[in-house]
């Protein structure tokens, strides 16, 4: 039942002590705040999975205080965007990066072969973007989420945005086709 | 494979046509998932967590609600003691003076202006961010982008909708904000521009943008 229910809707049952409704909420955006940040930050996988966890513990603490200002996924994923930048930085500070050179992309059996390597060749190549570029691809794409929504948790204007998106899909296609990726 | 999100619908030209394969190629990039361990650590944590209840809700359960659930002494003592407090302390209001800029921001990415930068040496750049509310959205922002010590840029997040509202600038590198931009109406566009003549961090002349 609980599947049905909205975001906020299960906010609200949390706030009243539902456990099961954080529940859902975790098994709904926990592997998508790991792709997020594994996938927009170059985070390795421990430290993506590390800092999905604290954001989920941020979102326990805010049991009572959440409001629905925002669309809940906004608010979290914004959550999770500071909380890495937070991290990155606290990081170069320590010199401490720990930061992998590359986005690597862990062995999944269920994927096949052939899909773990497309995803391997695509990940280098979206290494080569910019920050920016890296990060509204994947939200656009990876985590389907709208333009508006992407400027809400970023606070980047939308044409702003669209621009970072068109000039990253221009410089990906290039590195793709530089290493005659099959597109098919 | 299982997308996590089916939901992409495309919303320009260069979505729909030219890169419609490449774009297909990123949605089917693989899915990461969370381990078991790491839920179950997840779960063993929170059991240490108590979430603060906030005093409106407090005040719902302990004040209001006994009313509605056949224990109306106990509530009303808890009413007549809160009338006391309100009563007999003052309550202090406070309101932000015009001109007051004690707490305001640099919009280092999403002004008009276009006054975003990319961040260069890390080590040259210290930011000062702050969550004034408590919604987890961080809404006061200064910069001190040559690390002396002294602020250069402060941005402010008035109404919370986590755009900037007040924008001050230190032109002069003496630490004090002397140039300032103020979003009056909420619309994301910067109408007026303050300058503080005087050093007081208060603007006293005012423009329209």
């Amino acid at each position: 039942m609980n599947g049905k229910k909205s975001d906020n809707e299960l906010m609200k049952e949390f706030g009243g002590c539902s456990f099961a409704a954080y529940n859902v909420l975790y098994e709904r955006y926990s592997d998508k705040i790991l792709n997020f940040i594994n996938r927009s930050f170059k985070m390795d996988f421990d430290q993506s999975e590390e800092i999905t966890q604290q954001v989920f513990i941020k979102l326990f603490e805010y049991k009572y205080k959440y409001k629905s200002r925002f669309q809940f996924s906004t608010w979290l994923y914004t959550v999770a965007r500071n909380k890495t930048i937070d991290i990155l930085r606290k990081m170069k500070k320590e010199n401490k990066l720990a930061i992998t050179e590359k986005i690597e992309a862990p062995e999944n059996p269920s994927l096949g072969v052939e899909a773990n390597e497309k995803s391997k060749l695509i990940l280098k190549a979206i290494e080569s973007l910019n920050d920016n570029q890296r990060e509204v691809l994947i939200m656009r794409y990876k985590l389907g989420l709208s333009f508006q929504e992407i400027a809400e948790i970023t606070s980047i204007k939308i044409n702003t945005l669209k621009s970072h998106a068109k000039r990253g899909l221009e410089k990906l296609e290039i590195k793709l086709k530089e290493i005659d990726y099959d597109f098919a | 494979m299982i997308s996590l999100n089916n939901k992409f619908i495309p919303e320009e030209e260069f979505e729909k046509e030219k890169f419609s394969s490449l774009i297909n190629e990123l949605q089917n990039l693989e899915d990461l998932t969370v381990s078991p361990e790491a839920k179950e650590k997840l779960f063993r944590e929170l059991k240490k967590i108590r979430p603060k209840k906030p005093l409106s809700l407090i005040i719902k359960d302990y004040f209001i609600a006994p009313f509605f659930f056949g224990k109306p002494a106990p509530a009303f003592a808890m009413l007549v003691i809160a009338s006391i407090i309100f009563l007999v302390l003052p309550v202090k209001k406070v309101l932000i003076p015009e001109g007051y800029l004690g707490q305001v921001k640099y919009d280092l990415q999403f002004t008009e202006k276009n006054l975003s930068f990319e961040d260069g040496p890390e080590e040259t750049i210290s930011v000062f961010e702050e969550d004034t509310n408590g919604d987890g959205l961080y809404d006061v922002i200064k910069y001190d982008l040559d690390s002396d010590g002294k602020l250069d840029y402060i941005t402010i997040d008035f109404n919370h909708d986590n755009y900037t509202d007040i924008l001050a600038i230190d032109t002069d590198g003496d630490g004090k904000m002397d140039y300032f931009e103020y979003d009056l109406d909420y619309d994301r566009n910067f109408d007026h521009a303050g300058i503080d003549s005087t050093g007081n961090e208060i603007s006293d002349t005012f423009y329209l943008l």
